[in-house]
Order: C-alpha cells, then structure tokens, then sequence
C-alpha cells in the first residue's frame, strides 16, 4: 500500500481515487519534500485535532489536499496561473474562472493561504517555509506578515510555481504589495496592484465618497483590461454573475453551517469550523463543489447534534466572537474551547448588515468596488469598526476575543480603537489577544491559555450575576 | 554662520511666533510629513503651515502604547504618544490636522487621534500608484482640503492668491535647491546637519522670514570654507528624518562621515522641482505634488524612488549608503533587501542599513557599525 494511503483514506479520499491520482499525488509529496514519517504524523494529528468521526470534517481535509495538488502541480499540468493576494477581492478569481473558456485553462487562488493550510495545519512542516521566507526578504523580528513570508519563502523553494500574474491587494495593505514587488524584482512575473486609499474620515460609513469608489473601480476596470490582454478573457456584468454562482453551493452550504453552529450548546469545534473558513478565500477549485459537498454533510451531521443537544462545551457555556482562526496551529484553536468558550461564530462568518441604497455607477469596477464599500474593511478603519458592531447583533454572544495577527498591519492600526468602540457601543468585555496565524514561533501556549483562562472566568462569572439576579426579578 | 543661527533662533521661538499669530486670528493648519500637503494652499488661505515633524523622543513611543501596538512605525507611534497625551503643545495650538493617508502607519495616527481627542482631523488619501486614476483622486483630495481650508479660514483661494503663494514657494524650493547643489563639489560648504535644520525650518517657519535668511546663507555659503573635506561622501536616505532625531547625523560626523545628499520623503522637503506657475494652480500643485515628484516606498512599485537614489549616489559622487529606517516601516524594510543589489550593480556601492526605535540604548550598537562601515569604505 502506498505510504500516503492511510492518510487520504482518513481524509474521505475513495480507493478509486488515490488510484488514478497516483501519479499527481506523489509528485506533490515529492516536491514537498514529504515522506511516509510526514504521512504518519499528519495522521496523527489530524486525529488528535480535528473531529474525525464527522464524515463532513474529513472530506474538508480531503479538499485542502486536492487544493494543494492543484496548486503544486498547475505549472506541470499547462494552466496559466493567477495567484491573488490575501484577503482578496471577492469573487475575482471566480470571474476569471467564469471567464475561461475551460474549467482548467487556469490556476487561480492564494497559494498562502493553501500553504498554510495543509503543510501547517495538517503536517506541521511550515517553519522550513517561513524561514526561507524570512532570508529572502521578509526578516523575523520586524513584525513582517507571516502568511506573506509563506508565499514568498514556497516560492524561494521552488514548491509554488512563478505566476503569470499576481493580483495584489493594494486596497488593504501596505505589505503585500511591497512583497509582491519584492518577488517581481526576484522572479520578475507581472503584477497588477489594485488599489484605493482607506481614507474616509472616522465617522463617515456607510456613506462614502463617490470618487473613492470610482478610484478603486477604475482599478479594477484596469484589471479586466489586463486579464483581456495577457490572457484573452472578459470580465463582464454577465461573467461575474457567472462567478457567483460557481460559489453559490458553496455559500449555501456555509450558510446551513453556521445556523447550526449558533445553537447552544455548540456543536462544532474552531479547530473543525476553521477548515471551512478559506475555502472561499484562498480557492477556486475543488472547493467549489467537493468542498461545498464536504459542508452539506458536515452541516447535516452537526443538525443530527443540535437536535440531540450535543456539544463541544457544555451548554450555557459563555459564548463568544472571536476575529480568525490560526490557519496553521489547530492545538491553538482547541485553547478556547479547552477554557471553557463556546465560540458560535467568527468575524468572517458574521452576516453583512443591511446594504444601503446603491449609487447607479457605471462600469463594473465601480459596482464591485461600492460593495467593498459597504464592507466597511475597504472603506476605513471605522467603516470596519461599524461593519463588527452591525453584525454583532445577530451573534449573541457575551465577549469578543480580538484574536488578530500582530503582524497584520491593517488589524494592528486599528484593533484597539475597535476594542475600546466596541465595548462602548455593545458593552461586550473584550479580550485583544495577539497572535499569529501562520508561525506558532511567535507565541506561546502558555501564555495564550493564561490570558483566555482569565477572561473565560470573568465571563463565567458575569453570567452566574446575570442568572443571579433573573432569579431574583422573577 | 550667521544666517544658519537665525534660522536656528527663530525655530526655536517658533512656536511662540505661532501663538502670537493665533491670537491675531491667524489659523494654524498642522499638516503631517511625506510632502504631499502643498503648504502653498494654507498660505493662499491666509493661514500658516506647520508639520507635524518633531520626532526622536522615546517617552513619546513609550506613551503611546495605551492607544496603539508596538508593531507600527516608531515616529507614528511617537506622534500618537505626544498627540494624545496632549503633551506637545504644537499638537495644542493647531486648528486642524491635514493628514494625506499614505499607509496604515500614518492612518493609525489620524484615527487615534480622531477618536482620542478634540483635534479637528482632515484625513485624504494618497492613490499608491502613478495612474491617470490616481493623479484625478489625489486632485480631488485637494480639492476636498481647499473646500476646508477656506470654510475654516473664512477665505476664498483664489486662482491668484493661490498663484502667489506657489510663486513663494517655489523660491523656497528654488534656494533649498541651490544650497543643496552646492554639496555636489569636493569642497562642501554646509554640513548635513544644517542642511537638514534649515530644510525642517521650511517645514515650520513663515516662508518670507525663512527666504531671507537662505538668500544670505547663500552669500555666506559661496565664501565659506569647506566643512569636514575629508571624510567619506555619504548619500543618507531611509523612512523619516524627523527634527529632534538628529542622533544619525551625530554619529556618522563624529565617526568622520560626511553626508553630502539626504533622501527621506518624511522629513526632507522635496525640493528637486518647481510647481507651474501656467494653466490652472489647482491641477498645478496636482502635478508637481503627486505626479512629478519622486515616490516614496509604500509606493506599488516604487521602483522610480530607487533610481532617483542611484541618480543621486552618482550625482553627489558619494562613496556609500547608509540608509536609516525606523522600526516596522515594512515597505522600507522590504526595499532594504533588495536595493544593495541594485546599488552595487549600477554604481559598485555598499549599503549600510541601520533602524531605530529611538531608543537611547541603539546608540553604541549603531555607532559600532557606522564606525566599521567608513573603515570598510576608507579601505
Ligand atoms: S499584512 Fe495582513 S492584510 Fe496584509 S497580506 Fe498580511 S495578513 Fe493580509
């Protein structure tokens, strides 16, 4: 049996499959550097960390492999690659896929976030890549992103394939496309930056100036040129409708999900709910249908829960928001329930607040560009701030832990106005908790447990004063 | 000299030449550093300009941290301890705070001072890109801060106030520019230290005051004896040089440096070109501001501010780089990877990086590798 078999058979993969995909399966391995000690160990942890009896969880595993051969193998296979930058606009690697004339004309996705993802999260293989990231340009000790030290240190080892053309998010951060430039000047591949300005004053959102969104649209309207003249592709009112729908099962699926997992007790761990998070984010491949089909089966085996009350903590345990799941460490994503948190939703998960009135701009860019408006994240800080306060009142919860990652800039320019905001304006203790989603090199456990055993406790004790004083009304 | 002392005495009353103005209803409009405020329309509107530029102060940083991580550039993180703290009484006097975004360094600043104190903030954004988009937003914002401007001054901009006021200006530009030049030779009259004292003065006195006295520094400057003629030529660039972070300068003079050309976007004024004083002085300032000036590195790319710096290596015939960056200005940080490359292929130069948190502690460590630095130059 082949050294590989034990672990694709835990993550759903059927014989059939490992079979035919002999070939690209052990050809990724081969490039990864990862042997039958790596196959063991992943078996090991994913049975220590993840949820295995749910059919659902091991098919989402099984999706991030089939992601990972994808991302490994496209150059090998003839696609024409499109990496996109993290977080990215949403719904523009789908377009391109809407766009292409065939399914696998292209690679599109954000090689990071995969990375991450499975030679982390599922091998415990990330340093090697963080470090060759830092030694190309992206120092330790400097607070550089580490998902970006990630892309760049795959590509510095040759594990990613060069790109045809990387999309980067100049709209949000300062790092990712100075690293983009950084990897232009090393492996010269274009790269089209999208960009706007977050300089709407505190205060304004959700109205917005008509000329940032025609800023940000014009760029995105430059990159629909781009698209048309490397590639031949046209992205159109229609095609980007086309792209929704690819993701359509998928949010579907997601949204099924997230209604069970705000029952209580909880149903489902971080650890697991984390799995689902960058399947839209990071991909455009198998997710979109394996994926989606690894959520409708977990969605129906956590309903089986709900119904029969059965949770990761106990019920009435303190319930709380917390920003973003680690990306590589699920022992740190098992903290929070091990103190005693029920964690029901995530920042990503929260439902977007009611939309204003559109303005009738013209191009697509522009149309695309007023969403990301209403997001609030592209807007300003405070647009951010008010975007987590709307959505907080569908959550229910009694805390927020404000998990960011320290390297992050956007979240590290703002994240404690939003604690001191958002505690003013939902009176939710919340707890700031650095942390770093891709290197568990720059924290400690310990001192993480620490920190959430206190804040589990004084929400613990919050809710006893609460359940108290009902008592007493009644 | 007896010009370079003027401009010293008259900043060091300048604070209380602000709050004489103040009082006779002149409006003060702060502005932050990165050169891309055009001081010319707050003096259009009658008011006076005043940059946020004082920096190198570690209780500021330290202060800070109650309202902002560590992980931000220090001189961000420095205004926001003493703009916060109210400790700063330039931050105490300003009627509005003009605050082009640039990156998530300087938004940090404009939001935490919006949302902790009662200063009137007056945030537009800076595109990252060179683009017919970019050049309309950036023209847009000017527009946006005129509109201010005038509401807060009570006085309209006109086309010709405006006109005058580029006209001045470009003189200071002009005579900043010429004194600069003068380091081209091997004789080098002013020693960076005073030039960057008077380039900081353009920052924060009144511009009539301020021309006076270049235009006899000038006269003194060509009679003048060269400073320090021996030591290696250094062009000295990086993030922000801000005034009161003069521990750079210090060093590389006391280790027998001689730094002939500076390139900081935050704390240098850009004085390369001249504002047009044809066609319309709005899309005028537009141009020169934005479109011709050299970009700084959180530009996507920023490419062109490289080439300008080996443009200047050559030009200054320097003999190395010391390039001096603070503390987690990612974009500079990442450029300081990859720039010795360029450097050494297009001119045969060394680098040497050098960042600080202005911490009084970095001093030995840095004069350490300055001292190594020049040895490895001298040979
Ligand atoms: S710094 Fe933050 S926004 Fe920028 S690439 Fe890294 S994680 Fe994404």
């Amino acid at each position: 049996m082949a050294y590989y078999h034990e672990l694709l058979k835990l993550c759903a993969f059927d014989e059939t499959e490992i079979v035919s995909q002999k070939e690209r399966i052990e050809r990724t391995f081969q490039i990864l550097e990862l042997g039958p000690a790596d196959m063991e160990k992943a078996v090991a942890r994913i049975q220590k960390y993840f949820d295995t009896r749910l059919m659902g969880v091991r098919k989402a595993i099984g999706v991030w492999f089939k992601e990972l051969f994808d991302l490994i193998l496209c150059r090998y296979e003839g696609k024409k690659i499109i990496y996109y930058g993290y977080p990215p606009f949403q719904y523009i690697g789908l377009a391109i896929k809407a766009a292409a004339k065939s399914k696998n004309d292209f690679y599109v996705g954000c090689p990071e976030a995969i990375v991450s993802q499975t030679l982390g999260q599922f091998f415990h293989k990330l340093v090697p890549v963080l470090e060759a990231g830092e030694g190309a340009g992206l120092p330790p000790g400097h607070a550089m992103c580490s998902l970006l030290q990630v892309k760049v240190g795959a590509l510095e080892k040759g594990i990613i394939p060069i790109p045809d053309l990387s999309i980067a998010t100049s709209y949000f951060c300062d790092m990712g496309p100075k690293a983009d430039e950084l990897m232009q000047y090393k492996y010269g591949y274009p790269v089209e930056y999208i960009d706007s300005c977050l300089d709407s004053p505190w205060g304004l959102w959700p109205e917005y100036d008509h000329e940032t969104v025609r800023y940000l649209g014009a760029q995105l309207d430059k990159l629909f040129c781009t698209l048309k003249n490397m590639f031949g592709i046209e992205i159109n009112d229609y095609v980007w409708q086309q792209g929704r729908l690819i993701a359509g099962r998928l949010y579907k699926a997601i949204n099924k999900l997230t209604r069970y997992l705000t029952a209580d007790p909880v149903p489902l761990g971080v650890a697991d709910s984390e799995l689902i998070l960058n399947f839209p984010i990071g991909c455009t491949g198998s997710v979109m249908d394996e994926g989606a089909e690894a959520i409708e089966i977990l969605a129906d085996e956590i309903g089986k829960r709900v119904q029969k009350g059965i949770g990761v903590v106990s019920k009435g345990s303190p319930r709380v928001l917390i920003v973003l799941q680690s990306i590589s460490d699920p022992a740190v994503n098992r903290l929070i329930e091990d103190v005693g948190l029920a964690v029901p939703t995530t920042m990503a998960l929260l439902p977007p607040p009611p939309e204003p009135e559109s303005y009738p701009f013209s191009t697509l860019g522009e149309k695309r560009a007023e969403k990301a408006m209403f997001g609030g994240a592209y807007h300003s800080t405070y647009g951010m701030v008010k975007r987590i306060e709307a959505s907080l009142k569908y959550a229910h919860v009694d805390g927020i832990i404000y998990n960011y990652p320290f390297s992050c800039r956007p979240f590290v320019c703002s994240n404690k106005l939003t604690k001191l905001h958002i505690e003013k304006e939902t009176g939710l203790p919340t707890l700031l908790l650095d942390m770093d989603p891709q290197d568990e090199r720059n924290y400690s456990q310990g001192s993480m447990r620490t920190r959430l055993e206190a804040f589990a406790e004084m929400l613990k004790q919050e809710k006893l004063r609460h359940k108290k004083s009902d008592i007493k009304s009644l | 000299m007896e010009a370079i002392n003027k401009i010293k005495a008259h900043i060091m009353s300048g604070l209380n030449d602000l709050i004489q103005a103040k009082e006779r209803g002149i409006k003060i409009i702060g502005y932050l550093p990165g050169g891309y405020f055009p001081e010319e329309l707050a003096i259009a509107a009658g008011a006076m300009p005043v940059c946020m530029i004082r920096g190198g102060n570690h209780a500021c940083v330290e202060a800070s941290i109650a309202y902002i991580d560590r992980w931000l550039d220090t001189f961000y993180r420095a205004q926001i301890g003493s703009g916060v703290s109210g400790t700063d009484p330039y931050y105490n006097i300003i009627d509005v705070l003009i605050a082009p975004i640039t990156d998530s360094n300087n938004r940090a600043l404009s939001d935490t001072l919006d949302y902790h104190t009662d200063i009137d903030i007056f945030p537009f954004g800076v595109p990252h890109k060179k683009e017919e988009s970019g050049y309309l937003y950036y023209l847009h914002g000017l527009k946006r801060v005129k509109i201010k401007l005038e509401q807060l001054t009570g006085v309209e901009i006109t086309k010709e106030r405006l006109k005058e006021a580029i006209l001045l200006c470009n003189k200071e530009r002009e005579l900043l520019k010429k004194i600069s030049l003068m380091r081209k030779t091997e004789t080098v009259p002013i020693t960076s230290k005073d030039f960057v004292m008077i380039n900081h003065a353009a920052m924060i006195i009144d511009k009539k005051v301020l021309i006076r006295y270049l235009e006899s520094l000038i006269q003194e400057l060509q009679e003048a004896d060269s400073v320090n003629s021996k030591g290696p030529r250094l062009l000295l660039t990086g993030s922000t040089l801000a005034m009161g972070d003069g521990k750079i300068l210090d060093l590389i003079e006391e280790a027998g440096g001689k730094v002939v050309i500076e390139e900081f976007a935050e704390g240098i004024k850009f004085y390369w070109q001249n504002v047009k004083t044809t066609g319309d002085p709005i899309e005028a300032l537009a141009q020169a501001y934005f479109t011709d000036r050299i970009v700084p590195a959180w530009f996507r790319p920023a490419g062109e501010r490289l080439n300008h710096l080996v443009q200047l290596a050559k030009d200054f015939s320097v003999d190395g780089v010391i390039w001096y960056q603070l503390m987690y200005r990612e974009s500079y940080k990442i450029e300081s990877y990859y720039f010795p490359e360029i450097l050494e292929k297009e001119t045969g130069l060394s680098m040497l990086t050098l960042e600080s948190d202005y911490d009084p502690s970095e001093i030995g460590q840095m004069r350490t590798r300055i001292e190594t630095y020049l040895e490895s130059i001298r040979g």
